[in-house]
């Protein structure tokens, strides 16, 4: 096989016979020459149709496919961008033969005819025609890196990328065959960008249902856990009452007796229905269906109140309970029953997490708050303190410290995280400082709602 | 001719790093190799590959070498082919590229060239 460049056909001299047959074996070399080039690029073709969709990632496929052109049509030169998804610019992703910055500044200068509807329908761009088809800038930079040949990547009707070539090595041209195989090039390089897109989009879907079920499964057991905790709980004062129901069934029970008992019992229900009420708050919150009542007042009095009420039972828990409510409190937008909700689980928890003989004290008072005044609710126990690794969930559901059934000190666990959801929705902050061995504090802080502020005992639908 | 793709390093002497390379280069081992050679390129060294024991030669392995080429040639050295088996000599001339890819018939040849150059 003669190695004479293809567009070059041999000398033709008709002046003797010999001279005619070595134009006819020429001519036949010739021609011999140009099928060998043909298949050559035919099967360069194939090779790249076969092996681009297994390329793993954008940066494996470019190098294949820029190889795959250059060893095709014999060039040392070669450059692939793609339009990003996001801004839509065009974005180097490999070049070979010329400067990165240069190869930058070529797809920036063809950035705009490539965003162009009709790009769609581009054949590859000879030289002579880059600075009309792409503007005078691509056409200086073209100059610039020697490139030769310029073709848009399309995928489905729309133009992802360019692809530029250099001049090739052995003095051949980009004839009409080999623009058409680059446009098929371009096609098949498209057509697998796509499906690469696909693919990794699949895999974060995959992923993402992963993590979701993931949750769902911890969610699942949480679920199962409260479910387990609550009747457990709920069932405690339900035994109480059952028990001293059934003793007044007795028809010889004394008045006294009777009149001894039944404090309890509605003391128990109480408790109970407390429990209920506070469940459904959480259900309701966590749904995004909690609705306050919202109101402008003083909150001083309710805390007075509920302080007096609760104190006999406290006391009987053998705690200390003092409370301390400083004058002249300014008003504070909240709902009444819900924030008592809050401040009785509070009070609740440092009961019940405290061994007899803890001091307990509520201090309500004001606060400065930046420009502004606040009130804030302190819930202070002597108790054992909360561990500092513990500290950052402690307003997170269902923790008590360890999950399991098996606590040693009984309770919902509920409390607290559905104290802050209440606070928060009433634009309030509710915080806790502890200290191992020395106890802890909580402290909600609801914003001073200013002079003349209307009080409103409207419903005032929140989140 | 074997099938599996290797790269092996040769005599090397601080101008000169020779790599010997067996089995199939296409759109798959193509890129191994163009990675193995831009390593080699920060020493400095000329580059001489060893082709003898290439079995088959598809366009993406032509497109690497181009590249490799072109690299050593910016980095002011060179790359050199030695011992083409008959079907990757057939590309490499059909495309006009031996001249560009110094192709020479022995090693031996090709070092004392490379010394030269």
């Amino acid at each position: 096989m003669s190695a004479e460049p293809a567009r070059r056909p041999p000398p033709e001299d008709e002046s003797s016979p010999a001279s005619g047959r070595a134009s006819d074996q020429g001519r036949i070399d010739h021609a011999l020459h140009l099928a060998a080039l043909r298949e050559h690029s035919l099967l360069s073709l194939s090779e790249l149709s076969q092996n681009l969709s297994a390329s793993p990632d954008l940066f494996h496929m470019a190098d294949l496919v820029l190889y795959n052109l250059m060893g095709r049509f014999g060039t040392a030169k070669a450059a692939l961008w793609l339009l990003s998804s996001g801004d839509r610019t065009a974005v180097l992703i490999r070049a070979h033969g010329i400067s990165q910055s240069l190869a930058r500044a070529t797809g920036a200068a063809c950035e705009a005819t490539l965003l162009r509807d009709a790009a769609v329908d581009l054949q590859p761009v000879p030289k002579s025609l880059i600075g009309e088809v792409f503007g005078t800038d691509a056409g200086i930079l073209a100059e610039r890196t020697a490139f030769e040949v310029m073709a848009v990547v399309t995928a489905r009707e729309t133009p992802i990328g360019l692809v530029a070539l250099g001049p090739r090595i052995g003095g051949l041209d980009y004839a009409s065959l080999e623009m058409s195989s680059l446009q098929a090039s371009c096609s098949v390089l498209g057509t697998a960008i796509q499906n690469l897109n696909l693919h990794a989009r699949m895999a974060g879907n995959n992923l993402e249902l992963r993590r979701a079920n993931d949750e769902l499964k911890e969610l699942a057991r949480l679920k199962s856990e409260l479910l387990s905790n609550v009747s457990h709980e709920l069932r405690t004062p339900l035994t109480i009452i059952i028990g001293y129901l059934e003793l007044l069934l007795d028809p010889l029970m004394s008045r006294e007796r009777e009149r001894e008992i039944m404090p309890i019992v509605v003391a128990e229900a109480r408790k109970l229905n407390d429990m209920v009420g506070r469940l459904l708050t959480l259900s309701a919150s966590s749904q995004g269906k909690l609705v306050l009542q919202m109101e402008t007042g003083d909150i001083g009095n309710s805390i007075r109140l509920f302080c007096e009420e609760r104190r006999p039972l406290i006391n009987s828990y053998l705690r200390e309970f003092t409370w301390s409510i400083e004058p002249g409190l300014p008003p504070v937008r909240f709902d009444r029953t819900r924030f008592m909700q809050v401040v009785e689980a509070l009070v609740e928890n440092a009961t019940k997490f405290t061994p007899q003989g803890t001091l307990l004290r509520v201090v309500v008072r004001q606060v400065p708050d930046g420009a502004r005044t606040a009130v804030a609710i302190e819930v202070t126990d002597s108790g054992p303190g909360i561990a500092p690794e513990r500290l950052p969930h402690v307003f997170e559901s269902f923790q008590q410290g360890d999950g399991s059934a098996t606590r040693t000190i009984g309770g919902m666990g509920i409390g607290l995280s559905y104290s802050r959801q209440l606070v928060e929705a009433m634009g309030g902050r509710i915080e806790v400082r502890s200290e191992l061995g020395r106890g802890t504090t909580f402290t909600i802080s609801l914003a001073g709602a200013g002079i003349g502020a209307p009080a409103s005992g409207a419903g005032t639908p929140s989140r | 001719m074997p099938d599996s793709f290797e790269i092996v390093e040769g005599p090397a002497t601080d101008q000169v790093l020779v790599l010997r390379v067996s089995g199939r280069l296409d759109s798959t081992t193509a890129p191994q190799l163009a990675e193995r050679c831009a390593a080699a390129a920060e020493s400095g060294r000329r580059l001489l590959l060893n082709l003898e024991s290439v079995s088959f030669i598809a366009s993406s392995g032509v497109g690497a070498l181009l590249a490799t080429a072109e690299r050593y040639r910016e980095a002011g050295s060179s790359l050199h082919l030695v011992a083409l088996s008959p079907s990757v000599e057939s590309v490499i001339r059909l495309l006009n590229l031996d001249a560009f890819l110094n192709v020479h018939a022995t090693e031996a040849g090709a070092l004392g060239e490379s010394k030269a150059a």
